[in-house]
């Protein structure tokens, strides 16, 4: 036998071999299921905002469309646009009326605005989203100005408490 | 010829071909992925207080009982509630040095035994209370813990009696209109 033949006409390997994709398989149907059940059926897509913790309820009632409102523990937003600021969790006296302190001058120019523009807005309904550190003479000073600018409808956006472990 | 009897065998084990099915999941993964909401939201309805919109309301009661709540700033609540001009005040003080959850459940559940036609309440937290109190109060006066506890009341359009597992769900910040209300 020849030393050629010897040491490769022995050692021939297949070109194709057959991948094990079963345990591939387990893993995306794990994964299926599990992204089945966080698949959110809302037809209303709420962009939360940043460093914003909303409060938990057992609320588990579906968000409508509205005017979108958010408080963070920084600023105030409409519709994502930031419009005042927030310092310790209170707003800046120069974002409110000097004659009124109650009241946010921009925030209701935006909502009046789009109160009369909006078809859905006319109904009246204002979707709040606001971090749950905030306390209430801050907020009231937004549901005094919303109710003022033609929102009577508030719609407090939670967290569900399953989902936050009731905290 | 005698043809031979043979008995064919076939193979007991064979491989399942995965390869479609994984096929499937690689693009449904993706697509659950976009559209998963990790944190789900959901919304409390309330009302802010609408001067005309709530003379209306009341020239329309006939028999108008209010229901109020106050959060206090030391953890304590004020229930109360008016019916032809008698008020009765009970204070929820706070248990453990927090609030009282379930002495104010009790409270409310009282108040609804007594005026079962009544599902509105007006709530009046202090301006330090933070958001996350103001919504569990919230959740407390909406409904029922125990599903098995249902309150009757009688449709006043067409005189039927229904239970309902409803505390006050119509909740309204009495106080959102000035700092003196």
């Amino acid at each position: 036998m020849s030393y050629r033949r010897k040491f490769f006409g022995k050692n021939k390997k297949p070109t194709t071999f057959a991948l094990n994709i079963t345990s591939m398989t387990d893993m995306f149907t794990i994964m299926l299921v599990f992204l089945l059940q966080t698949y959110s059926t809302s037809n209303v897509e709420i962009k939360p905002v940043e460093k914003l913790m909303p409060p938990s309820s057992e609320s588990d009632k579906n968000p409508i469309e509205g005017l979108e409102i958010s408080i963070s523990k920084e600023a105030l937003y409409i519709s994502g646009q930031k419009i005042a600021l927030l310092k310790d969790l209170q707003f800046n006296d120069a974002d409110l009326d000097k004659n009124d302190p109650q009241f946010i001058p921009k925030l209701f120019e935006i909502a009046h605005k789009r109160e009369q523009i909006k078809d859905f807005d006319k109904k009246g309904f204002a979707l709040l989203q606001a971090d749950r550190e905030v306390p209430y003479e801050t907020l009231k000073k937004v549901f005094y100005t919303l109710s003022m600018a033609g929102y009577p409808q508030l719609k407090l956006v939670t967290a569900l408490a399953a989902n936050t472990g009731g905290k | 010829m005698r043809r031979r009897f043979t008995v064919k065998h076939m193979p007991h084990e064979f491989d399942l071909d995965l390869a479609p099915l994984l096929a499937v999941m690689v693009k449904l993964v993706p697509v659950l992925l976009v559209s998963s909401a990790f944190v789900q939201l959901a919304v409390i309805e309330t009302e802010l207080p609408q001067v005309v919109k709530a003379a209306a309301a009341q020239a329309q009661t006939l028999n108008p009982v209010s229901v109020s709540v106050h959060m206090n700033a030391n953890k304590t609540f004020e229930v109360d509630t008016n019916h032809d001009q008698k008020n009765d005040h009970d204070v929820v003080v706070m248990k453990d040095n927090t609030w009282d959850y379930n002495a104010l459940y009790n409270k409310l559940v009282s108040i609804k035994k007594t005026y079962p036609q009544v599902f509105k309440l007006d709530l009046s937290p202090n301006g330090k209370i933070p958001y996350q109190e103001i919504v569990h109060v919230m959740d407390v006066a909406r409904a029922s813990k125990n599903i098995q506890e249902q309150f009757e009341f009688t449709d006043p359009k067409t005189n039927k009696k229904y239970t309902t597992p409803l505390l006050f769900p119509e909740i309204t910040f009495i106080n959102s209109l000035g700092s003196n209300i």
